[in-house]
């Protein structure tokens, strides 16, 4: 016989009711309860405050370039060091979070807004609007990654808001589906259906009692989903798409600091960093919300 | 199996038709679709004047004066009749031809790369759930965090960085011989390893609180029994189903990936097609990498339907 | 011979909410050949009696007392000498055979793993496993021993679980609620097989259940247990014609042939027991002593006892 196994895994149940206790309540309890998610918390609001607050913060332009002390390591004048162009490269990873804070909060806003709009529609009505709206996200589901946004913005050109809506045609029917399985567990609900008998306007169920309780997992897809959109932004800025010059944003100093790579590779380095860095919050974020709206959490008792 | 087999292959084909007909149109609609744009790309300068001759002449020979609906029909109905997707703006050869000499390495790279997310993410995954909370597990956790948040082509500098320009191991770029496989299909694993790596330990965890786990352990069988014969074989059954969503990650992947190797694949091929305004490159790339990935996914869901006894075929 | 002795056996479960204290002060012996029912409603804390004697309780689990099994202590044996008995010395037939076989694994390898895992070769297991298949009347064996268990009746998987129970030639099998969630024709051939078992073999059976039908009918002793701590206990005849126990007496008019009539109130919670008897709320004939004064187990006869201050008298 080999090694025994000496752990037997916990067994987990669904909660067996709902406390009385206020949702505001139990979220100030779990919260409290999760260290790891305050300290995300406060470096999320430090990062926003950091990205609005750039031109205050960075010691530089990060447009000015100063040829004379390019590809520079680090020093007191240039924390992070220099770019090829000599420009501050603290400076400019500052502001290139503005850009991708920014892309990615309108892309996951738009695709959150369509995704979630199509999908309640799609579960409420049923039928053959269900039957048409589900056809036109698996259509677009079919197209793998941001593959799509990358054909699009090639064509139609570079700009901030191309890339968002770019962005977002590839991101909005995952949320389709998501909301449409959602909405269609709690659509025969009592209280749906009551109100249904009541006469209430289709609009206002939806938006009283259809969304608010399918709405919490597609939130959490959100948060999780604003980390692949600045891992998609830089993908595509990386390759010279979508960010006009003059912007900076973290894809694009790497994919300009790539021919410099063997003799400066802080280039390259420092917004990669950045990306990680950022990314890993708002997964360690997403990751923290789910663990937090989990309702599987109480440990059974084998009674 | 038949009948379900005929409707899935149905579907399969109605959505490639559906797919390329959006990518079609939506890639001709736009601005940089225009005769004009492709006048400029193809016959001036960008920075030139445009005349009404040159955009005539270009709608002429690329078929661009139908209506839309008219020139997709036209361009369904020459791919099926005579296998021709178009004659490509830039490199005036036929679209086919460039696809299949793109093909092979694309598939190289990525069955690779499959490979290692299959066989490093399971067994990692599996790893990680058998040591739960302990040394190995808590590592496993939190390189997965790490690589998830990593962008693929940073990783990919940083590993042309260490191992070839510094360490001199593997060549830089290229395409040819194993070696130069090995920086590509790493750096395009890593993301959907760290994933498959983080489904495989939930699910893995999921089936040990199952009872048939505490059965077996009740039946006295030994540890690997247990872990190998009971958890591991239902554990992995939910996860073929993912399996195949990430290999269309993976493909999106390539895209980048190909373009910092300078691997000549389809990646390479639509991105220098986009740069270029070569709309039908973009579009019979963008509907190969569609029918890969639809592909691939109706794999999976028969296999799937192979390894689990409980679904049985109406 | 005494082949199983708890002695004073408590089981709590840590939690956020306090600990639970599932079993309190348990004592009773089991002789070789006998078969011991333990009886109570859900929540009674019988199930964890029958995981802790072979340890199956959650780790963070306490466990105080002892359980002489054979004249040792598995209460201070090591995990793989305790994994070592199970299976071989103490088997469990698993309450819900449905969720305790692997659903993707055919029903002839559950059987067989096991004999694999004590050593014999995968050919003499199955013959092994075939022959057990026909013993426990799961015919034909040629087709069952393929099947999975999706493809069983609810009563062919007790048979099954059953069968893997009765492999090892055990001393002790505990069976845990054989027949929860089966209908009356599997509940009825699950009663079939248990007394057979214990017609036919020497193993000592120890019957976990609220089924008080099927305990009358092959018990030889009882224990009633109420919200942690036996009640009551003593042979079968004497709890069924004579029960002492006020809490027995109202189990027993519960039972569909004596009228259904049901015992109003709920038994305490786990976490907050009362200060005297845990029963005094629900009682009909209690006084200000059993609000006050817990009560202790009786020591009446080799075996007998009841837990009450105003016992009925035998």
């Amino acid at each position: 016989m080999s090694e025994p196994l000496t752990t037997i895994p916990p067994v987990w149940k669904p909660k067996a009711e709902q406390t009385a206790e206020t949702s505001s309540g139990r979220w100030r309890r779990e919260i409290r309860r999760r260290p790891g998610f305050q300290i995300g918390l406060v470096l999320l609001g430090l990062l926003v405050a950091a990205a609005i607050c750039a031109p205050l913060i960075a010691p530089y332009n990060p447009g000015t370039t100063n040829l004379k002390e390019k590809n520079q390591g680090p020093s007191s004048a240039h924390p992070w060091g220099t770019d090829y162009l000599g420009r501050d490269l603290f400076s400019r990873t500052l502001y290139g979070a503005q850009t991708s804070l920014l892309i990615a909060f309108m892309t996951v806003g738009i695709a959150f807004a369509v995704g979630t709009t199509v999908g309640c529609m799609a579960a409420y009505y049923g039928g053959i609007v269900d039957e048409g709206l589900s056809r036109c996200v698996d259509l677009f589901l079919a197209f793998p990654g941001i593959i799509f946004s990358l054909a699009l913005l090639g064509l139609i050109g570079a700009g901030v808001l191309n890339m968002v809506l770019a962005l977002a045609l590839s991101q909005w029917a995952t949320y389709a589906r998501l909301m449409r399985g959602q909405v269609l567990s709690v659509k025969n609900m009592d209280y749906v259906l009551s109100a249904r008998t009541g006469g209430l306007p289709d609009r206002l169920i939806m938006v009283r009692h259809l969304v608010p309780n399918a709405i919490m997992p597609v939130l959490i897809l959100a948060t999780l989903d604003i980390g692949h959109v600045i891992l998609a932004t830089a993908g595509l800025s990386f390759l010279g798409l979508g960010i006009p010059p003059g912007i900076p944003e973290w894809g694009a100093m790497i994919g300009a600091g790539k021919e410099f790579i063997r003799m400066a590779p802080l280039n390259v380095i420092v917004p990669g960093l950045a990306i990680t860095g950022v990314v890993l919050l708002f997964n360690i974020l997403g990751e923290g919300l789910r663990e937090i709206l989990d309702t599987r959490e109480e440990q059974v008792i084998p009674l | 199996m038949h009948h379900y087999l005929i409707k899935r292959l149905a579907f399969l084909v109605l959505t490639i038709v559906a797919a390329s007909a959006l990518a079609f149109v939506l890639l001709h609609a736009v601005p940089g679709g225009s005769a004009e744009t492709i006048a400029r790309h193809t016959l001036v300068g960008l920075e030139d004047e445009v005349s009404e001759q040159m955009i005539t002449e270009v709608s002429d020979q690329y078929d661009l004066v139908d209506p839309l609906w008219q020139q997709y029909l036209n361009w369904v109905y020459r791919a099926v009749r005579y296998g021709d997707l178009g004659t490509s703006f830039v490199y005036h050869e036929p679209v086919t031809r460039l696809l299949t000499l793109a093909l092979p390495p694309t598939l190289i790279l990525a069955a690779t790369s499959m490979l290692i997310v299959i066989v490093a993410g399971i067994s990692l995954g599996i790893y990680s759930a058998v040591r739960e909370n302990r040394a190995g597990d808590l590592i496993v956790r939190c390189a997965t965090v790490f690589s998830i948040s990593f962008p693929s082509f940073w990783i990919a500098l940083m590993l042309m960085l260490v191992f070839s320009l510094t360490l001199n191991w593997l060549p830089v770029t290229g395409y040819g011989t194993p070696a130069h496989l090995v920086l590509p299909a790493l750096a395009l694993a890593l993301h959907p390893t760290a994933v498959v790596v983080r489904i495989v330990r939930t699910s893995m965890l999921e089936t040990l609180g199952q009872p048939y786990i505490t059965f077996a352990v009740a039946k006295g069988l030994s540890f690997g029994q247990i872990v190998w014969n009971h958890a591991v074989k239902n554990a992995l059954i939910p996860v073929t189903t993912v399996l195949g969503v990430y290999f269309g990650h993976l493909l999106a992947g390539a895209v980048i990936i190909e373009n910092i190797f300078a691997w000549p694949g389809i990646g390479h091929l639509l991105v220098d097609g986009v740069f270029s305004h070569d709309i039908p490159i973009v579009t019979s790339c963008i509907v190969v990498i569609v029918t890969m990935f639809l592909v691939v996914n109706l794999s999976v869901d028969l296999l799937y339907r192979i390894i689990d006894p409980r679904i049985s075929y109406e | 011979m005494t082949l199983l002795d708890v002695q004073s056996l408590n089981v709590h479960f840590p939690t956020r909410q306090g600990a639970v204290h599932a079993s309190r002060d348990i004592s009773f012996r089991l002789e070789a050949g006998e078969v011991l029912g333990l009886v109570g409603e859900t929540g009674s804390g019988k199930s964890v009696i029958g995981q802790a004697i072979i340890r199956l309780l959650p780790s963070g689990t306490r466990i105080a007392g002892r359980i002489i099994f054979s004249g040792q202590d598995l209460t201070a044996l090591s995990e793989s000498a305790i994994h070592a008995l199970r299976g071989s010395s103490i088997s469990l037939i698993p309450q819900n055979p449905s969720g305790a076989l692997n659903p993707v694994m055919a029903s002839g390898r559950q059987i067989a793993e096991f004999f694999e895992s004590q050593g014999r070769s995968r050919t003499a297991a199955r013959v092994r496993a075939r022959e057990l298949l026909a013993a426990v009347g799961l015919v034909p064996v040629d087709r069952i021993e393929r099947e999975y268990p999706h493809q069983l009746s609810g009563g062919m998987r007790q048979r099954l679980a059953t069968s893997i129970a009765l492999g090892g030639d055990p001393g002790l099998i505990i069976a845990d609620e054989p027949t929860k969630g089966l209908d009356y024709r599997a509940r009825e051939t699950t009663a079939r097989l248990l007394r057979e078992i214990h017609t036919t073999g020497q193993a000592a059976l120890l019957l976990i259940t609220h089924d008080l039908d099927l305990a009358e009918r092959i018990c030889d002793r009882i224990a009633v247990l109420y919200a942690g701590e036996i009640v009551e206990i003593g042979t079968a005849a004497q709890v069924f014609s004579a029960p002492r126990h006020p809490y027995t007496r109202a189990l027993i008019r519960a039972i569909p042939k004596n009228g259904l009539a049901p015992l109003p109130g709920q038994s305490p919670s786990l976490t907050a027991l009362p200060k005297g008897c845990a029963f005094a709320d629900r009682c009909s004939c209690g006084t200000d002593r059993c609000g006050l004064e817990h009560p202790l187990l009786t020591q009446e006869g080799p075996d007998g006892g009841v837990r009450c201050h105003h016992p009925f008298s035998a």
